[in-house]
């Protein structure tokens, strides 16, 4: 199997089953990452077509300094930070998200309650604040820690700290819903 | 640990960012408890997705994304020859170039014998020197 990086100039030299596998691998996951900060699925979409078309188009990229999923991600990342930026709604969505508050303790049947524990799981990372928020999302979409530190551009220690302090915070976010 | 306790764990868990000690905890729980493995499973897919609302994107933006990247990365004309030179061929079709090549190896010497045979002949045709200038001139 062809690595991501070989995909990558085969895709620059017009080679579409190399864009389709590229694309494959790594839709689902950028989507999901990207929907998680934008309003909007047709915002996600949008994003993510620009940063898949900025990662190809490039000129400077080297994978010395990160793989291409990373830069895929930092790319991105930038992209959205722009687009919340320019739309004027990034803080926004986060208050808007925090004024809903804690819903009232969930009833007993389990299926409900672990409905409301999965929506309570999204008010609580919608509450994160910026900087824990984008290490979420990013190890949600797979990334391990080493390529966090490269997207985010921080070092690996302090990934690691505010990667306890996020699990951390959730939990304690969570506690409503998980102490019956 | 108890299944309250275990179930505030299992966001740490699926991201892989517990204690050693933690996550061991929560996996000899999980093998024991189906309420807290039932949760965690629907916590795991549901953080797959990319949470509340996100799924995959849409074919739509599938098929736009391609086709600008198709239109940025249109290989040159030489690009072209040069990949249709070195596409795989087929084994038939292989195989059918050899058949012809054997067998116009093989049938060479035959035609060429066949066809000298026919020079000689022509060749040795005797020649009327008797007849009139006007006629042997279609001779030669």
């Amino acid at each position: 199997m062809d690595s991501d990086e070989a995909l990558y100039a085969r895709v620059k030299r017009g080679d579409m089953d190399a864009f389709d596998e590229l694309y494959t691998r790594h839709s689902t996951r950028l989507f999901g990452f990207l929907r998680g900060q934008l309003a909007t699925a047709a915002d996600a979409e949008d994003v993510m077509h620009e940063a898949i078309l900025a990662t190809l188009e490039s000129p400077e990229i080297s994978f010395s300094g990160g793989s291409f999923r990373t830069w895929l991600y930092r790319i991105a990342r930038n992209r959205v930070l722009n687009r919340l930026r320019s739309q004027g709604r990034g803080q926004g969505a986060l208050m808007k998200m925090k004024a809903e508050g804690h819903e009232p303790a969930p009833p007993a049947d389990d299926r409900i309650a672990r409905e409301q524990l999965l929506q309570a799981l999204d008010g609580a990372v919608a509450r994160l604040p910026p900087t824990l928020s984008d290490l979420y999302h990013l190890r949600s979409s797979g990334l391990s820690y080493d390529e966090m530190a490269h997207v985010l551009d921080i070092p690996l220690g302090t990934i690691k700290s505010r990667m306890n302090q996020m699990v951390d915070l959730l939990r304690k976010e969570l506690l409503p819903w998980t102490a019956r | 640990m108890d299944c309250p306790l275990i179930e505030g764990h299992l966001v740490g868990y699926h991201l892989a960012a517990l204690s050693e000690e933690d996550r061991t905890e929560v996996e000899a729980h999980l093998v024991g408890c189906g309420a807290c493995l039932r949760t965690y499973l629907a916590l795991k897919t549901h953080l797959d997705r990319g949470g509340r609302g996100a799924a995959a994107p849409s074919e739509e933006a599938r098929l736009r994304l391609r086709a600008a990247v198709k239109d940025r990365f249109r290989p040159t004309r030489s690009q072209r020859a040069l990949r249709w030179l070195r596409r795989p061929v087929p084994l038939y079709q292989g195989m059918a170039v050899l058949v012809v090549a054997v067998a116009a190896a093989a049938l060479a010497p035959t035609i060429t014998r066949a066809l000298g045979r026919e020079d000689v002949a022509r060749s040795s045709e005797r020649v009327d020197t008797a007849r009139p200038v006007a006629l042997s001139t279609n001779i030669y």
